[in-house]
């Protein structure tokens, strides 16, 4: 039964009668509270409500109903907005139904391996957004990733909510055993001296403040083993491996006019805005122009962190500008020599190039500026290359002495 | 029979029906065993038991619960009188 309560008010000569009948028949009655002369206010439940009727009759008294309490009340009201109620069961469905499927991946701790080819080796896993999470086995997606990507070292995955959270952890890609066919030398690839040479395998053909060709070789992949009169008995081939720093000069030469044509904005400028569904572009600007920059800014729909959807605005700013000759000044120009050979510098430095000395000058005549000249570097050389097989010495017996 | 009950020592408000009042300091008090209401006001109720009547006088008074088995009183009680009554 469901439970609902009625707040009466009882008015007559003979109230207490009326509460005593309605005790004598297994009522609860609460809250009786006398409200007047002849009248009493009581709180009864909806089923001995229902009862009262012979009693009220009884003791001739009036019974008024001043509030009705209970969900019993609340379905009887819900019953006349039948479509609200059937609205709000559909909504409940659909919200239960949502929160059993995979609505976001999520990881972390990637730094090797990109986050979008993640995504797409789980997507060829068959993981994908709106899929049932009860077909998701976290173990087993792990254990794959880890085959996949060797650079992860320990990864973790469990599914909180309707996200899907990897943990990961990188390291270093473990070494290849090498084999006895994989014996090689190390070579020069450049001409200079030998700055520093730390020898792990192999023998050293080398040494610090040496003289250097290209093509030459520097750590020899083959092993001499001497007996104790220091004659060679037989030679090991091992995968050579040092670390040879040699200082070789590089040359530099840049030029540039003196005569540039400079953009200059004209100060008119435009927004547009536009909408992109799938590969279907709806864009209001104008064609492209000459003399015109185009800034775009993209806004992209999603619904979670990676979970996007094939929508997309944004907008489009159209800045004129015109074309403005000027010659550069001396000083300007070698600003601007300087600047590219800092450039220059900084390409060297993020390939591992130490540069010790910088011997460039910057020449000025009426119409270019020319930079020209060497630096002097110190770089980390070493080519793999085969190692020429030796043919091993001829055993001595006790007859040769 | 007073005499036997002793002897014998059944609890009276199951043998006889005796009122069985359990107050809590002067705001609640909890009545079993009786037979009806006769009067209910803020500043009175008058409760038939028994043994006669019982008159709990006081101020805000209100019956809280009122069932076959027990009911209860609460306001602030200033006095509760058992009267001696025609046993039925």
């Amino acid at each position: 039964m469901i439970p609902g309560f009625v707040r009466v008010s009882v008015i007559g000569e003979q109230c207490e009668r009326f509460l005593n009948l309605c005790r004598g028949r297994d009522m609860e009655l609460r809250k009786i509270i006398r409200t007047g002369e002849k009248e009493f206010q009581a709180t009864l439940k909806v089923k001995d409500f229902r009862k009262i009727s012979p009693l009220r009759r009884k003791t001739g008294v009036h019974i008024h109903i001043l509030r009705k309490k209970g969900p019993v009340f609340w379905l009887l009201a819900a019953s006349r907005h039948k479509m609200l109620l059937s609205g709000l069961l559909l909504a409940v469905c659909v919200f239960i139904f949502l929160s059993g499927r995979l609505w976001n991946i999520h990881i972390e701790g990637n730094v090797m391996n990109p986050t979008q080819q993640l995504l797409q080796f789980l997507e060829e896993e068959g993981i994908t957004y709106g899929m049932s999470k009860r077909k998701i086995r976290c173990t087993s997606l792990a254990e794959a990733m880890r085959r996949k990507f060797p650079e992860i070292t320990w990864v973790s995955a469990k599914l909180s909510g309707t996200q899907l959270i990897f943990e990961i952890r990188e390291g270093t890609l473990p070494p290849k055993e090498q084999k006895e066919e994989d014996s090689c030398s190390l070579f020069s690839e450049v001409e200079g001296t030998v700055e520093k040479i730390v020898t792990r395998r192999g023998t050293p053909l080398v040494k610090e403040g040496d003289s250097v060709e290209r093509g030459q070789e520097l750590v020899s992949g083959i092993l001499n083993i001497t007996d104790d009169s220091q004659e060679v008995m037989r030679y090991e081939y091992v995968h050579a491996d040092a670390d040879i720093y040699i200082r070789h000069k590089v040359s530099y030469y840049d030029t540039f006019p003196l005569d540039v044509e400079k953009k200059v904005s004209t100060g008119k400028a435009k927004k547009f805005f536009f909408l992109q569904i799938g590969n279907l572009r709806l864009d209001l600007s104008p064609g492209e122009k000459k003399k015109e920059d185009r800034l775009i800014q993209e806004y992209p729909a999603r619904i979670t962190e990676n979970f996007r959807l094939p929508l997309l605005a944004g907008t489009i700013m159209v800045q004129e500008y015109t074309l403005k000759k000027e010659t550069l000044t001396e000083q300007a120009a070698k600003k601007q020599a300087i600047q590219k050979l800092y450039i220059y510098e900084e390409k060297l430095i993020q390939k591992g190039v130490q540069i010790s000395e910088n011997n460039v000058k910057i020449e000025i005549n009426h119409q270019d500026c020319v930079s020209r000249g060497t630096l002097c570097v110190i770089e980390k050389t070493g080519r793999e290359a085969s190692t020429e097989k030796k043919t091993q010495p001829k055993e001595r017996t006790p007859e040769d002495g | 029979m007073g005499k036997i009950m002793k002897m014998l020592e059944l609890p009276g408000e199951t043998v006889f029906r005796e009122t069985q009042v359990i107050l809590t300091g002067k705001r609640q008090a909890l009545i079993e065993n009786y037979r009806s209401i006769l009067s209910c006001t803020r500043e009175q109720i008058v409760v038939l038991t028994a043994s006669g009547r019982m008159v709990i006088s006081g101020k805000r008074l209100e019956i809280v619960n009122y069932t076959k088995l027990e009911m209860c009183i609460r306001g602030r009680i200033e006095s509760m009188i058992l009267e001696e009554g025609r046993k039925k």
